[in-house]
Parts: structure tokens; C-alpha cells; sequence
């Protein structure tokens, strides 16, 4: 027989406060994609061209707008489960301008590929990402934790997958759910063992709870959280594509569509990037003489996976991903490095984002994609004959030597490319330098010597990896005459504020680092 | 007013920015009236501030005006701010003022050139930079403008770079300039060691606690910055070769302000030069001589109509250097606007009249213009009497306070520097008499079918304007009691450094008679070299039929050795181009095999690596699950391990 619990005294259980103004920037984002799935099954004509990228971005940047009337605001919130301090609201704003930007980019790469027949769920996927990682970002909770981590991966992996007629995107989209799937459950076995050592799921409780505080039997409570910790580090490190937990990334960024790819390098890795520094900093903290040696070594990992595996790749999308992995080493030591590495870690983020949103972004304009099949009609996908799928490859599978010539071509992309290029090197005068110099500096500080030599000398291998993209659309000319833009004003628009951001900020750094001081706290 | 301030480097480079959008649709001659009208704003506005300025009390003239935090590293915090001072407004207002009427020479000099909005484009930024440098709070600041205007004056003397000619004389401004620039960064680095800071105010605030040799270290390396940006020995080689860009250049870069910038930072730094060592103060007096003496005597022998007036400008910057050195820097900046003025008329003047000799610069071709460019020839009169030190033009009442300091600058070797300055003086007359007999006096030498005519007025105005200027700008600072106006007015910004001579008026007379003197029986000599001669009086061009006849008088001047500024320009190749091209192709050797040898064996084993590791990548996803719980177990293992140890 069934029964039925009530609650047998409805005031033995508090419902919490929420506070729907602190929470609105996520609301917003949250709530956005129902609106669009319904009213775009009830007027079919929303379908059609840029509406619902329009409706996105401004979504998008509705939410950004929101966060930054928070920008004083410090306290928890809903009993606790979130956090609005300057680390969430940096966190907010990157994945709401990142989500705009990305919209932008989605609606061209839908006109190019002349595949309208999902407009309507990429926007509303992206955007239901995105909330799942603004309470990422926000989260104080390890369950809560956990929610936005599912959220934000789940919609992903669809994300990825989304484009039907392209077979290389279902098979990243099902290596990416596959690993993914296993990642979360090792991440959720970690915060078992961590609840089993502590009693709470709290960050806060969690922290006090620490090393020396800890129950009857301290082995057994003391190698439950060390275990835990080591089994939610390997989660996390999964989620931002640290090596050796790294493989997935080259194959999925590959084959994802090119602004999915974006979205998953900049978004996605700054939401997870943020989610672990506040676990490792707020829960851990006790801990951090024994994580810090292993996040040190999947720093110099990623430092070197990513530039040395990447300087034997040929198809650009594969370079661009090691290039994150690199990026990821210097997140990583950013995180290394604690409190000092509060606002590194943030300028890092935020700069990373949109370079390389930009960078993937003219990768995709540049790419001459035609209408790859006759307008929508399901019949068709039988019709995918070889020749068409090699099509297909060749779309997401530009190279280098494709690239020759592309100066003439596209001498406008060709420039803002070789801009964003420069600043994930870290050359002078992009905000990528002053970046590259904040994690050093904070790995320093520190007094960890080692990694920010390793650092340095990564970042010039890495050089490498950006300069061979320079030098191939520069130097190895063809006879190319200017191409026909085949781009629209709206993607130009996302890319050149990617363009002006890296140099404004490149030459004037000020603005970005008083946003991210005094996030420490 | 005050801090309106950045609106004076803001409107030029505003005029750059319009000029490289819409520059080529407006084409000729808007787009010059646009960069006139920028540098023209500019200029309103920093009279505006200068009379604000003048309105404080003399306490208060030491302003910084914050823009922004600039570079914020560790300890080392830059903002950029500009420093409103009499010396910086000075220099703004004979910048933005000179500027300006040369941007409205220009709109007529280079009418009809097809890059005519390219070459506004450089002129404002060149602008910009300059009062960058002039107005910045700090020596990096300072620094972005010296490198700007070294910049846009490579970009301007090569202007007309499908001349190999002009492009070779780009790049040899440009590398002589890097060696000066070296100097600076040097100094620089050395300053932010030793004081901790940058800026103008602290750099006030913390010379005294200087020690000696630090100080003159400083000094020396911006000595060497000096001596590349001013055209002074050793550096000075690449000025006249700079001739080869359009004249305005000549007159607003390679006269007027740039070749200044080196004097202004001297003078800026001057509580540092008073810690300094008293030799280095002498180092900067004897190669401010020097430089003036050989310069002038290697302008004696040119028949280019330019290359005397560069070689003079040269001479004359030594007269700053052997100012400064002597504790002079009023005489210094009186001297430097005074010269700006005549030395841009003249400049001017030349190239009017290269403009109305179609594009012949050879003095030898040319003779009796004065009847047929009237107002050109009695401008450039002007500017030959202000330089030559006739009372009461400006150059007298100027260079003979530089001699009066250099006079009764005992510590360094007062007497010998005023001798030798005198004999530049007088070398002076001599050559710019030469100069105005043969241009604008005598028969015509040019050949028929050249018919020399006056310029249009866009250009004859600014030289009615500055030979006015250049006529009166001595009583901006005149001997006599109360009448020192830039002297009170440049005392804030020089921090009781500068020398007070207490010399009485009987030896200032009598200095200033013997300066009279010298200068009439110059010009009264050159006339009787010059006065007379015809065709065939001139050192003649190898192969001309008159090769071989006696040596005239004026010929035995003019050795060949003079024609080739004393050999220096000659002693540079050979020892660049022999000894030093041996060291440079070992050099390039070792670079070949050791240098690329280990940089191509890194990337060698970089791609090696990366191919190896690669292999990991298989694709398929059981390995990707392999690497993810092996790296987990490792994690475990670690931290366990940690714990029961």
C-alpha cells in the first residue's frame, strides 16, 4: 500500500526566501527559452530568419544588463544555496555577453549551412546552458552544484549533436555524452564521500569541517574527503579539459558546430573553470597543500599537451582546441594560486572568452560553406551521398593550407583574425598579454617559480600554434581575388567587439581590472 | 582651463583619425585645410591654457593634469597625465603655432601630390606625438611621443619612397634615432631603479637623494638619447640626409620641434643635472661646441640649398647643447624658440623657392630670384639677419646670451666654449650670406627655359608671419633690467637650477659688441668671396668643362673635405661598411649555426613531442575513459598516499 507523506506541520519546514531581484539576471536566462519554445509553437513565422537570434541576444544581454545594477551586491541567497558576490557576478556576465556574442555567430552559421530547421531549439539549448552555468558560477551548495553542472552539460552535449545532417557532429555529440556521463558520475561519487566525511554539502560547513576538525575517526573521515576530492577534481577537470582529462576536447570541438564550439570553449569552460575555483578555494581551503601539487600538475599537463600536440595538428579547429587546453594551464594556475590568484583567474577568464569566441567565430565566417542540402524537407537526409558528406568534412575541416591566400580573400577577417591570434599568444598590446602576465605574476607571488616557468615557456610554444595560422594566411599566397562576403552584418558586428575589446583592453587594461578587484573576498 | 589640456594632443590626432577615414574622399585641398584647421584648434586652445597658467601664482605653474591610470604592474604605476608647466606650454605653444603655419604651407607645397591626404595624415600625428612629448607627466609617456615623432619623421623623410635615395635616408634617420633611443630606455630603467618612480613630480620631489654618479649616469644616457633626436656628434649624420623629404618636413620636423626634443628633455630634467657630476654638464657643453663648429663649417661648402640649412640647424642645435651645459637653460629655450622661428622661415623660404625653380635645389643654378620672387626673398633677408646675429634681430639677442653663459661658464672651460662659439658665429654669417648672394642675388645661372615665378599665397603668408616673428621674437627675453619676461616666466619649471649671472653690463656690452662685430665683417667677407662671382666660380661638377682651371677663392674654401662634413659621414661607412660588415657576417654566422641551430632544435623536438603524444589520440572513446580513470586513480592515489605519510 502507498502512502502518501505530508508534511504533517506545514510549518516545520521553512520555505526559504527568494530573492527574485538578486536572482533575476538568472531568471532571466532561465525563463527566456520557455518563452521562446512557446511562442514560437504558437506563431510559426517566429521560425523564420534572425528573430529568434534577435530575441537571444537580447535576452542575453538583458541578463548582462541586470547583473551589473547587482554590481555592489555581496550576500547568500535562497538559504544559503547561492552566492552573489563580484566572483558570481564577473562569472553572470561572461556567459551572458558570451551567450549574445555566440547568438550571433549560431544565426550566420544557420543562413550558411541553410539548415533553419532547429533555429529555434540552438537558441533555446544555448540559453538553458547558459542558466545551468550561471548557478554554476553562483553555486554554495554541492547538490546545487551538481544541478547547474547537469544543466549546463546535458543541454550541450544536444548542443553538439544538433545538426542532423552533419554524421561527424552526432559522433562528437555521443564520444562528448559518453565521457560526460561518466565524468558527472564520478564528480556526484565525489561529493558522496565528502558528504559521507562531513556531514553537510555546504561549502561553507564543508570548510569548517576541515583537517583538524573532523569526526570520531579521523583516518577513515580524513581519506573519505581526500578521495572525494580527488574524485571531484577529476570531474572538474573534465568539465574545464585539463590533461589528462583533455582527449574528448580536439574530437568534440572538432566535429561540434563552429559557434557551438565557441560557446563550449569560452562559456562552458569559464562556468566550470569558476564552479571549481570556488570549490577548491571555499570548501577545500584546508585541504590546499594536498590538491595544490595535482592541480599544479595538471596545469603543467595542460600547458604542455596543449601546445605540443597541437603543433602536429593541420585542421584548425583541432589547433584552436589544444589552444584551450593551454589556456586551461593557465587557468589552472591562476587556481593554483589561491587568493592571489582571485583576479588573475577572472581577467584570464573573461579575456580567454571572448578572444576565442572571436577567433572561432571568423573561423566560421571564413569557412565557404553552400547551402549544404535543398531547403529542409526530411527526405532529403536519405539523399547524404559521399560526395556530400565529403562536403560536409571539408566544411568543419578547414586546414592550414586551406587557409593560404586567405589575406586576399578575406583581408578584413584575415586582420581581425591575426589580432585575436596575437592576443592568445600573449603579444603586447592585447589583452591576452596582460592576462598571460596576471597568472604568471599571481603563480609567482606565490612563490611558485617552477610553474611560471613552465608557464613562460609554454606560452612561447604556444606562439607557435598561433603564428603558423598567421603565417598561413599571410605569407602562403595564392592568386586569390577578394571572395564574395558570404557573412552577416550581425556575426561582423559580434567578432569586431571581440576585435576592439582585445586591443581596447590590450592597450588600456584598467576597466577589466577594476571589475575583477575585490573578488578575492 | 587646466583640464581642457588633453585637448591639445586631441585635436591633431582627432585631424589624423578624420583624414584616415574620410582623408581620400575629401581629397586636396580639404583634406590640409582639415589638418590645419586640427593644428590650428589645437594651438587656440593651448593659448587658452597658457593664459590660464599665467593667471595663477608663479607657485602654483606646476599642474598635472590626470587622464587615466595608464600601467598598473607591482610597484611600477604609470598614469598618463600631462604636466602643465611654463616649459611644456612653452614648447606647446611654438609647436602647435610654427605647426600651424606650416600645415598651411603645405596645402600649397604639395598641391597635386597623389598621396596629398597620407602626407596630412603624418603632419598631424607627427603633431600629436611631439606634444605627447612636450606635455606628458612622466618619461614613458614622453617617451610614446619621442618614438612617435621619430616614427612619422621616417615615415615623412621617405614620403617619396620610390626614390631609393629617399628611402636610404629613411632608414638611416631611423637607425642612428634607435641608438639615441637606446640611451633613453637606459636612462629610464636607470631612474625607476634608483627613485622608484617616473613621473616628472616625483623625479622633482627625489633628485636630491640622487647619488652623484647615478645622477650623472642618467644624465650621460640621456645625453646619448639627446644626441640621436637633437643631431648632435656622433649622431648627428643622419639631419642632413633627412633633406630629402618634402620641405615643410624639413622646416617643422628637422628644424622647428623635433630636433628640439632633445634640448626639452634635458632642460625637463634638469634638478637631476644639478646632482649630476660637473663633467657631465661639461660633456653636454664641449659636444653642443663641437657640433656647432663642425656643422657649421661643413655647411660653408654645400650647394645644396637644403643641406646648408641642415648643417646650420645642426650648428645651431649645438648652441642649445653649449647653453644647457653652461647652466644656461632660459638662454637654451630662448634660443630654441627664436631658431623655430627663423630657422622654419628659411627652411620655408627654400622651399619656395625650390617650388618656383621647379624642384632645382642646386644654388649654383640659381642667382637674381630677388626680382622675381619678391616677397620670398625679403622674408628669407629676414631670416638670414635674425641667424646671422644682426641687431635687433631675434637670433642676436639670443645666441648672445648663450655666449654670455658659455662666457662666464668657468667650471667647464668657460673662455675656450665662448671662443668657439664665437667662431661659429661667425662662420654662420659667412655661409648664410653665401646663401642669400647666390640664391637671390647676382645674374641669373638657371638656364632659359626655367621661369622662376612667386609662390601662391597659402604659402607666402606663413612666411610674411614668421619673418615677422622671427624680426621681433627677441623681445621675448631682452637684456635689459625687467625686460627678462621668459626667464621670470620659465623660473617654475626649473627649480632655481638654472645659472644667475651677475656679470655687469660693461662686459655684457662689451660682449655684445664684439657678436656685432664678428657678424657685420662675416657678411662683409662672404660678400667680397661672393659678391661678384658669375657662372664659373663654384666649385665645378667632376666633368664639367671647367674642371681643371685655377682654384678661386671661394673654390679654396670650399675644399672637397668640407663638402664632406669633415669626412664623418665617410668614416661612418668605412667603419660600418668594412670593418663592420666583417663583424656583422661573423655575427650573422653565429646567429646562423648556434643561435637558429638551437632555436630550430627546439622546435624540432617541440613537433617531435607533439607527433609522438598525438598517437594518444585514437579516437576512440574506450581510450578517452582509460586516460579519464587512470588520471582519477592517480588523483586518489596521490592524495591517500599524502595522508599516510
Amino acid at each position: 500500500m502507498i502512502t502518501f507523506q505530508t508534511v504533517a506541520n506545514p510549518d516545520a519546514f521553512e520555505v526559504p526566501i527568494v530573492e527574485w531581484g538578486a536572482l533575476s539576471p538568472l531568471l532571466i536566462m532561465a525563463l527566456a527559452p520557455i518563452l521562446l519554445v512557446t511562442v514560437s509553437s504558437v506563431v510559426p513565422s517566429f521560425k523564420k530568419a534572425s528573430l529568434p537570434t534577435v530575441y537571444t541576444a537580447g535576452a542575453a544581454l538583458l541578463s548582462a544588463a541586470v547583473t551589473a545594477t547587482l554590481w555592489s551586491d555581496n550576500r547568500l541567497l535562497m538559504d544559503g544555496a547561492l552566492t552573489i558576490d563580484r566572483f558570481t557576478l564577473v562569472g553572470w556576465l561572461i556567459i551572458a555577453v558570451g551567450v549574445a556574442a555566440i547568438a550571433m555567430l549560431l544565426d550566420n552559421y544557420i543562413v550558411k549551412q541553410g539548415y533553419f530547421e532547429q533555429i529555434i531549439e540552438w537558441n533555446v539549448l544555448l540559453m538553458i546552458s547558459a542558466a545551468g552555468g550561471m548557478i554554476v558560477v553562483a553555486a554554495q551548495d554541492l547538490i546545487v552544484l551538481f544541478v547547474g553542472i547537469e544543466v549546463l552539460s546535458i543541454a550541450t552535449y544536444v548542443l553538439v549533436g544538433l545538426h542532423l545532417r552533419k554524421p561527424i557532429a552526432q559522433e562528437a555529440a555521443f564520444k562528448y555524452f559518453i565521457l560526460g556521463a561518466v565524468s558527472s558520475g564520478v564528480f556526484a561519487y565525489g561529493i558522496a564521500l565528502v558528504y559521507g566525511a562531513t556531514g553537510s554539502t555546504y561549502l561553507s560547513e564543508i570548510a569548517t569541517s576541515g583537517r583538524n576538525s573532523l569526526g570520531l575517526n579521523p583516518v577513515v573521515d580524513s581519506s573519505l574527503m581526500l578521495v572525494g576530492i580527488a574524485l571531484m577534481l577529476g570531474g572538474f577537470a573534465f568539465k574545464v579539459g585539463a590533461a589528462p582529462f583533455h582527449s574528448w576536447t580536439p574530437d568534440v570541438y572538432q566535429g561540434a558546430p563552429t559557434p557551438i564550439t565557441a560557446y563550449m570553449a569560452s562559456a562552458v569552460k569559464v562556468a566550470a573553470a569558476l564552479g571549481f575555483a570556488r570549490v577548491m578555494h571555499d570548501a577545500f581551503g584546508e585541504f590546499s597543500v594536498d590538491w595544490q601539487p595535482l592541480v599544479s600538475v595538471l596545469a603543467v599537463l595542460s600547458l604542455v599537451a596543449g601546445s605540443f600536440i597541437g603543433l602536429a595538428q593541420k585542421n584548425l579547429k583541432r589547433i584552436l582546441a589544444y589552444s584551450s587546453i593551454n589556456h586551461v594551464g593557465f587557468i589552472l594556475i591562476a587556481i593554483y594560486a589561491l587568493d592571489e590568484g582571485v583576479e588573475a583567474l577572472l581577467f584570464y577568464s573573461a579575456s580567454y572568452a571572448f578572444t576565442v569566441i572571436g577567433s572561432f567565430g571568423i573561423l566560421m565566417m571564413m569557412t565557404q560553406t553552400e547551402p549544404v542540402l535543398a531547403e529542409s524537407d526530411d527526405e532529403k537526409m536519405v539523399m547524404i551521398g559521399a560526395n556530400k558528406i565529403r562536403n560536409l568534412e571539408s566544411a568543419d575541416g578547414m586546414t592550414l593550407d586551406d587557409l593560404a591566400g586567405a589575406s586576399k580573400r578575406h583581408p578584413l577577417l584575415a586582420g581581425l583574425f591575426a589580432v585575436l591570434l596575437f592576443s592568445q599568444a600573449g603579444v603586447p598590446f592585447t589583452v591576452g598579454f596582460w592576462a598571460k602576465l596576471q597568472a604568471i605574476l599571481a603563480a609567482v607571488s606565490v612563490e611558485a617559480y617552477l610553474l611560471a616557468g613552465f608557464a613562460i615557456l609554454a606560452a612561447v610554444v604556444a606562439a607557435v600554434l598561433y603564428l603558423r595560422i598567421v603565417v598561413a594566411m599571410y605569407l602562403k599566397s595564392d592568386d586569390s581575388e577578394p571572395a564574395r562576403t558570404n557573412y552577416s552584418k550581425l556575426s561582423l558586428i559580434a567578432v569586431v567587439a571581440c576585435v576592439l575589446l582585445t586591443v581596447g583592453l590590450g592597450i588600456y587594461p584598467e576597466p577589466l581590472s577594476d571589475l575583477v578587484t575585490n573578488a578575492g573576498s | 582651463m587646466l583640464e581642457l589640456a588633453w585637448l591639445i594632443p586631441g585635436f591633431p590626432l582627432l585631424g589624423a583619425l578624420l583624414n584616415l577615414a574620410v582623408g581620400r574622399r575629401l581629397g586636396e585641398p580639404s583634406s590640409g585645410w582639415l589638418a590645419a584647421a586640427a593644428s590650428g584648434a589645437s594651438f587656440v586652445t593651448t593659448v587658452l591654457v597658457f593664459n590660464e597658467l599665467r593667471s595663477l601664482e608663479a607657485g602654483e605653474r606646476f599642474h598635472i593634469e590626470k587622464l587615466f591610470d595608464w600601467i598598473t604592474v607591482g610597484s611600477f604605476d604609470v598614469d598618463a597625465g600631462l604636466l602643465i608647466d611654463p616649459l611644456s606650454i612653452t614648447m606647446a605653444l611654438f609647436i602647435t603655432g610654427v605647426g600651424s603655419l606650416i600645415h598651411v604651407y603645405s596645402v600649397g607645397y604639395m598641391h597635386g601630390d597623389a598621396n596629398f591626404s597620407k602626407f596630412f595624415i603624418y603632419l598631424n600625428l607627427f603633431v600629436t606625438s611631439m606634444l605627447l612629448l612636450v606635455l606628458g607627466d612622466n618619461l614613458l609617456l614622453t617617451f610614446l611621443g619621442w618614438e612617435g615623432v621619430g616614427a612619422c619623421s621616417y615615415l615623412l623623410i621617405s614620403f617619396w619612397f620610390t626614390d631609393k635615395a629617399n628611402a636610404t635616408a629613411g632608414k638611416k634617420a631611423f637607425v642612428t634615432n634607435r641608438v639615441g633611443d637606446f640611451g633613453y630606455m637606459l636612462a629610464l630603467f636607470l631612474v625607476f631603479e634608483s627613485l622608484g618612480s617616473i613621473k616628472y613630480d616625483d623625479i622633482v620631489a627625489g633628485a636630491s637623494t640622487l647619488a652623484p654618479v647615478t645622477a650623472t649616469a642618467i644624465v650621460l644616457l640621456f645625453l646619448l638619447a639627446a644626441t640621436g633626436k637633437s643631431a648632435q656628434l656622433p649622431l648627428f649624420v643622419w639631419l642632413p640626409d633627412a633633406m630629402a623629404g618634402p620641405t615643410p618636413v624639413s622646416a617643422l620636423i628637422h628644424a622647428a620641434t623635433m630636433v628640439t626634443s632633445g634640448v626639452f628633455l634635458l632642460t625637463r630634467l634638469n634638478p637631476i643635472l644639478a646632482e649630476a657630476q660637473v663633467w657631465a654638464l661639461g660633456t653636454i657643453a664641449w659636444v653642443g661646441a663641437i657640433t656647432a663648429l663642425v656643422a657649421a663649417t661643413a655647411a660653408v661648402a654645400q650647394n645644396d640649398i637644403k643641406k646648408v640649412l641642415a648643417y646650420s640647424t645642426v650648428s645651431q642645435l649645438g648652441y642649445l647643447f653649449l647653453a644647457i651645459g653652461s647652466g644656461g637653460y632660459v638662454p637654451a629655450l630662448f634660443h630654441m624658440i627664436t631658431h623655430a622661428f627663423f630657422k622654419a622661415l628659411l627652411f620655408l623660404g627654400a622651399g619656395s623657392v625650390i617650388h618656383g625653380m621647379h624642384h632645382e635645389q642646386d644654388m649654383r643654378k640659381m642667382g637674381g630670384l630677388r626680382k622675381l620672387m619678391p616677397i620670398t626673398s625679403a622674408t628669407f633677408i629676414v631670416g638670414w639677419l635674425a641667424i646671422a646675429g644682426v641687431p635687433p634681430f631675434s637670433g642676436f639677442w639670443s645666441k648672445d646670451e648663450i655666449l654670455l653663459y658659455a662666457y662666464n661658464a668657468d667650471a667647464v672651460g668657460g673662455k675656450a666654449l665662448w671662443v668657439i662659439g664665437l667662431a661659429t658665429a661667425l662662420i654662420t654669417a659667412f655661409y648664410m650670406t653665401r646663401q642669400v648672394l647666390m640664391t637671390f642675388f647676382g645674374k641669373p645661372r638657371f638656364s632659359e627655359d626655367v621661369h622662376p615665378h612667386e609662390s601662391p599665397k597659402t604659402m607666402t603668408t606663413p612666411l610674411i608671419v614668421l619673418a615677422g616673428l622671427a624680426a621681433v621674437a627677441g623681445l621675448l627675453n631682452l637684456p635689459f633690467k625687467g625686460m627678462h619676461y621668459l626667464q621670470e616666466w620659465l623660473e617654475p619649471s626649473l627649480f632655481g637650477n638654472e645659472v644667475h649671472l651677475d656679470a655687469s653690463s660693461n662686459s655684457k656690452i662689451l660682449l655684445a659688441l664684439i657678436a656685432t662685430l664678428v657678424a657685420v665683417s662675416a657678411i662683409l667677407m662672404a660678400r667680397k668671396v661672393y659678391g661678384t662671382l658669375g657662372t664659373g666660380s663654384f666649385v665645378p661638377a667632376s666633368g664639367s668643362e671647367d674642371e681643371g682651371k685655377p682654384m678661386t677663392v671661394a673654390q679654396k674654401i670650399e675644399k672637397p673635405i668640407l663638402a664632406r662634413a669633415w669626412g664623418i659621414d665617410e668614416a661612418y661607412s668605412r667603419l660600418f661598411g668594412q670593418l663592420g660588415e666583417k663583424l656583422f657576417h661573423k655575427f650573422a654566422s653565429f646567429d646562423r649555426s648556434v643561435i637558429d641551430g638551437a632555436v630550430n632544435g627546439v622546435s624540432k623536438l617541440a613537433s617531435g613531442v607533439g607527433t609522438t603524444l598525438r598517437v594518444t589520440q585514437t579516437g576512440y572513446v574506450r581510450n578517452y575513459l582509460q586516460f579519464m580513470a587512470f588520471g582519477v586513480i592517480a588523483l586518489g592515489v596521490w592524495l591517500l598516499w599524502r595522508l599516510f605519510i
